[in-house]
């Protein structure tokens, strides 16, 4: 079991790809999420498979950036999808 | 006794026959539903059934109930058609008022309670059409909005503020779009605009909102959402990708509609 694991999406959470943007929708705090490039990035990997750690590696590598760069970003995005219940919270 | 008659009506892509017993409500019901009337002779349509001429015992498959004056007896009957409409419909339906213009269709989702059904009489006694003061009707592949042009049921307040005199129910008025001088919108169209209400007692005020709201107030405002929460999702992005989105600061019905119809 993963420390500060990210996902999985909670149950009944529903997502989207409509014109390459991706749509979600969190029952329980009755909020829709339209998701940026970036973001959709984060949401990917937001599996129960990784830690905060590990995604800003898969993050950084993707965007070919300094793992520094992205850390910010991916943990407000991680806030994000957790204070619109789309995943549960992350212990860290 | 035996039924006086019966009225065929569609609402929500589902059939249904309303049989009365009572000859004056009857006639009642089938001038107030003139405008969902059809000549669909569907095998099977669902039963909306009052017997008694008071006091009158309504069933249907979402509502058993009596009532014990005509006022009571109507809203019963609307009552139950409206909600076995809700029940057995296959479309994708949420709880909006719905109205056109010049082929662009204005969608206002809202609870009930927030004055969705006053401003829209309001937009049609200034020269909107009229799809549905209750529902938003698509499919789940296509996003064509079926009218369901049933009579609008206004509080008394709202009637006596709009100046609307309709036929009484218990607590509120039935009231016909042609009796707000309006036509319905039957052709096949398309949502153009949001708009959110926000019932705040402020002057009218509309503001943009970002399209991830009017997604949730949609999806939140969703009758039937749950027969297949993706596609509805998908339904709704599309919908929202070429369509304006605001939030009206609801005041008075009057100047609230006047803004409206000057800002959209």
């Amino acid at each position: 079991m993963l420390e500060n694991v990210v996902g999985p999406p909670l149950a009944g959470v529903t997502e989207q790809t409509v014109d390459g943007q991706s749509w979600l929708y969190a029952p329980s705090t009755e909020q829709a999420v339209i998701l940026n490039d970036s973001a959709t990035a984060v949401w990917r990997l937001a599996d129960g498979r990784h830690g905060i750690a590990t995604v800003c590696t898969l993050v950084a590598t993707a965007y070919c950036v300094p793992e520094l760069a992205v850390g910010a970003d991916v943990r407000s995005a991680i806030a994000a999808f957790v204070a619109a219940g789309l995943i549960p919270p992350v212990h860290e | 006794m035996s039924p006086a008659g019966s009225t065929r009506v569609e609402a929500l892509g589902t059939v249904f026959d309303l049989v009365v017993d009572d000859e004056v409500l009857c006639r009642t019901l089938a001038h107030l539903f003139h405008d969902v009337e059809t000549d669909d002779a569907a095998a099977a349509p669902q039963i909306v059934r009052v017997t008694g001429d008071g006091p009158w015992h309504a069933t249907s498959p979402a509502v058993e109930q009596v009532a014990t004056d005509f006022p009571s007896a109507l809203s019963l009957c609307m009552t139950a058609l409206n909600l076995s409409a809700i029940a057995c419909t296959a479309t994708l339906a949420f709880h909006c008022a719905v109205l056109a213009r010049e082929g662009a269709v204005l969608v206002m989702p809202a609870a009930s309670g927030t004055g969705k059904t006053t401003l829209c009489a309001a937009l049609l006694q200034r020269g909107w059409d009229y799809v549905s003061d209750e529902a938003l009707c698509l499919g789940f592949d296509d996003l064509a909005v079926r009218a369901y042009a049933r009579p609008l049921a206004l509080s008394t307040w709202s009637a006596d503020v709009l100046g609307v005199v309709g036929t009484p129910g218990s607590g509120e008025v039935f009231v016909l779009p042609a009796d707000l001088g309006a036509d319905i919108a039957r052709d096949t169209v398309e949502m153009a605009h949001l708009v959110l209400l926000a019932r705040d007692g402020t002057t009218p005020r509309l503001d943009p909102v970002s399209r991830a709201d009017g997604a949730a107030a949609l999806m939140r405002n969703s009758f039937t959402q749950h027969l297949n929460a993706p596609a509805a999702l998908a339904q709704v992005a599309r919908l929202l990708s070429s369509a304006t989105t605001h939030r009206l600061h609801l005041g008075d019905p009057h100047q609230a509609a006047d803004l409206l119809t000057s800002s959209l």
